[in-house]
């Protein structure tokens, strides 16, 4: 027999499931389902949405690329160098996004300790497509990386050890033991990455700035239609929601597998 | 003057709703109606363009001062203030960075032919953004800027980092910081800045009368912003 809530519990959990539901539904009810088609369609809508697609997807490529290893070494790693790196890759996570746009400035901005290298070279930053990219990269990589290194610290290392006595390279131990074993955590945190990189607002606008076409994403638009167009921006935030749902769909396998496992113990 | 409520409306605090760029002159012009009208008076700030969402939204304020006469003439059609009055003038100037490209543009014409200066300037939904624009056109000059900040304060940072060579803000704003280089624009495009009480709120007439007084007016011409 299942042990049911008291009812008190039940009355205190309500309060936060509707102060998480309510704004969802508040913005579908104010949807203006008659001028869907004109919001979206606008040159400002097409371009943010084309934008934050391929903002999104090349920095999500960037943190499998580079997180795989970093997550590699962090898992084998147990010396202060791993656990200053590891705070490092934390820190993102607790920073205010503004912050983080902030403190990219002062790296790879024009005058920054990296930037006026990269401004002798050419290469601005600032102002980029390339600079949305870095901005969603450095706020989306830590869910990444935790995800993938906790797998890899879970993961049994039985298989890799025969396989690295059969006279395998710890390289193509990595590539055909470890990152299959671990396939499920690596889309889970590229698909978390992805979502953060999408929805990434403050160190955008502060490190790349807002022009509709190269700079100007999804949520930068949004914030922007508010002052103009409040029902457009309504009609964009939906976008934003829509996307967010798909990803919990997409990732409610893999949690609920989680929680079944979890039971099962 | 000086007339208040009796017993508890005292107590509690009147609320005025400004655009960013009276940040600077806040202060002052608190103090200044808490003297003259015994009343606790607490400024809030924000973008001019989204005054009228938050005013729908029940904002618990009592005067609004926005940034130019537009945003106020959209409160008034929607009748959420009382008749305005005209509080200052605020004018668009270029200031530059201190790179070779910033020193070497001297008018809003070296901007607009520099194909290399990196510029910014406000977006067009707000005030300033929409003033930037109607100058360009004025001037028949085209901008390509690199970006068109959310405000004028994000617009002016830019420049003050180096990022930007130059960008187009008020002069208020661009007075704040005095080692920027200012480049005068001729047949510049001013804003007027108004403010209205907030229709049926209790002080907002009062306030309003201050706000027009010959006191605000020398607070408001002591940093920077010219008379209506």
């Amino acid at each position: 027999m299942k042990n049911r809530p008291p009812r008190w519990v039940i009355a205190m959990a309500a309060v936060p499931a509707i102060v998480l539901g309510a704004p969802l539904f508040a913005l579908l009810w104010r949807l203006p389902w008659s001028d869907l088609g004109g919001a979206l369609t606008s040159d400002a809508a097409k371009s943010a949405l084309g934008l934050s697609l391929i903002t999104s997807v090349s920095a999500t490529a960037l943190c499998v690329l580079f997180g795989l290893p970093l997550a590699w070494m962090l898992s084998t790693g147990t010396g202060v160098t791993t656990r200053v790196v590891r705070a490092l890759c934390l820190l993102p996570i607790v920073l205010p996004p503004v912050v983080g746009g902030v403190a990219l400035l002062l790296a790879f901005g024009r005058r920054g300790v990296v930037g006026q290298w990269l401004a002798d070279l050419g290469i601005q930053l600032s102002f980029s497509t390339a600079g949305v990219i870095l901005a969603q990269f450095f706020v989306a990589l830590p869910f990444f990386v935790l995800s993938v290194e906790a797998a890899l610290r879970q993961m049994d290392i039985e298989f890799a050890e025969v396989a690295h006595v059969h006279g395998a390279s710890p390289t193509r131990v990595f590539t055909s033991v470890t990152v299959p074993s671990i396939a499920p955590a690596i889309a889970a945190g590229a698909v978390l990455a992805w979502a953060r990189a999408l929805g990434e607002f403050g160190a955008t606008v502060t490190f790349a700035g807002s022009l509709e076409g190269r700079t100007q994403t999804l949520p930068l638009a949004v914030f922007n239609l508010l002052e103009s167009d409040p029902a457009d921006a309504v009609v964009l935030s939906a976008v934003l929601v829509v996307l967010a749902v798909a990803v919990l769909v997409a990732l409610r396998d893999r949690w609920f597998g989680v929680l079944r496992s979890e039971v099962q113990r | 003057m000086g007339i208040v409520g009796c017993g508890g409306s005292s107590a509690s605090v009147v609320d005025v709703l400004a655009a960013s760029s009276y940040t600077d002159v806040a202060d002052e012009l608190e103090t200044l109606l808490e003297d003259e009208l015994g009343i606790d008076i607490r400024f809030s700030f924000g973008s001019s363009g989204t005054f009228l969402e938050q005013l729908n939204q029940g904002a618990p304020a009592a005067v609004v001062i926005t940034a130019n006469g537009e945003t106020m003439r959209r409160l008034e059609s929607a009748e959420l203030v009382d008749a305005s009055i005209a509080m200052n003038r605020n004018e668009l100037i270029i200031v530059t960075a201190d790179t070779t490209i910033g020193q070497s543009i001297n008018s809003l014409a070296d901007l607009a032919a520099s194909g290399d200066a990196v510029t910014v300037v406000c977006a067009s939904t707000a005030p300033c953004g929409a003033a930037t624009d109607q100058l360009l056109k004025q001037a028949g000059l085209t901008l390509s800027p690199a970006s068109r900040e959310p405000n004028v304060r994000a617009t002016l940072t830019k420049v003050i980092l180096g990022e930007a060579d130059a960008a187009i803000v008020y002069r208020t704003d661009a007075q704040v910081r005095p080692d920027l280089r200012f480049v005068e624009i001729t047949d510049t495009v001013d804003v007027v800045g108004r403010a209205a009480s907030v229709t049926g709120k209790a002080n907002g007439a009062n306030i309003i009368e201050v706000l027009g007084s010959a006191a605000a007016a020398e607070i408001l011409a002591d940093a920077g912003f010219s008379a209506p």
